[in-house]
């Protein structure tokens, strides 16, 4: 099943609650907990709704967005995974603390 | 895609740098050889690097041609970019420059409609409806993405701010 630019934003924006900031020339997304930004990622001017994503860019939305591999984040833009499974790949391999990912959890 | 195809840049050509290391190209999509150690039948298409030019490293045209297995393997060639060091990268928005302090390798390969450029040097990615077009991009978003990163380097988690010295070892905001 193909990726689209419309399900990376509702996945950065409603599932995972991302960040958004839009004031620079590129349009960024970063995950923060208590001050930190913990996951960033960006998606390229020239796409739109309809732009569909292929692996390799993927490959480097998932290292960006600190996943364990491209294929978890597969999982979690068809929505075979949610933000309680994205937080728990994060603590699990160290990019939160337990204090962040509670934090997290109850936001 | 079906109109892709790649002209020989005029530009100078020269190899990659000695310590960059290639990944292969997918199985079933034609193979380059080895990029560090060109065989004398591509040889006579190198020249040596200037420090003026941004494109300095494009496969040749012909050299595909005689290399790749299929038509598939064609057009999913990738082209490799060295942008040189002391080349300097000028944006607009934020109107910014940043400079080149260690020579780096854009890899370019077609992506649907459009040309997606990569590195190692960084996470990130950019497109263009040309080569030339998403290695400009990419070279951009490389500056908007070190500025970024420098603005906001205190609340950087640690494997970020791992991403931050990489790309700080290749460019400098100036």
């Amino acid at each position: 099943m193909g990726t689209s630019l419309r399900d990376l934003r509702s996945l950065l924006e409603t599932v995972l609650q991302f960040e958004c900031d839009e004031s620079r020339s590129h349009t960024r997304y970063f995950l923060r907990v208590n001050d930190r930004v913990v996951a960033e990622t960006h998606y390229s001017r020239s796409w739109r709704g309809s732009t569909q994503i292929d692996d390799s860019t993927v490959s480097k939305q998932s290292r960006q967005l600190k996943c364990s591999s491209p294929k978890f984040l597969r999982r979690l833009l068809a929505g075979q995974a949610g933000r309680k499974d994205y937080l728990d790949d994060l603590l699990k391999n160290k990019h939160i603390s337990q204090e962040e990912f509670d934090t997290l959890s109850s936001m | 895609m079906s109109n892709s195809s790649f002209t020989p840049s005029t530009s100078p050509v020269g190899p990659p740098p000695a310590n960059t290391n290639f990944q292969p190209m997918s199985e079933g999509k034609g193979s380059f050889g080895s990029t560090n150690k060109p065989s004398s039948s591509w040889r006579k298409f190198i020249r040596k690097p200037t420090k003026q030019s941004v494109i300095v490293s494009v496969i040749p045209f012909a050299f595909l041609e005689r290399t790749t297995t299929s038509w598939a393997g064609f057009v999913s060639a990738k082209i490799f970019h060295t942008i040189p060091e002391g080349y300097r990268i000028s944006v607009s928005d934020p109107d910014a420059a940043a400079i080149v302090t260690r020579s780096f390798v854009v890899e370019v390969s077609p992506s649907g409609e459009e040309y997606i450029a990569t590195s190692r040097i960084s996470n990130t990615y950019e497109f263009g409806a040309t080569p030339d077009q998403a290695i400009s991009t990419y070279l951009e978003f490389l500056v908007d993405e070190l500025i970024w990163l420098q603005k906001n380097e205190a609340q950087l988690s640690p494997s970020i701010q791992e991403d931050l010295r990489l790309l700080q070892r290749y460019l400098r905001i100036v």
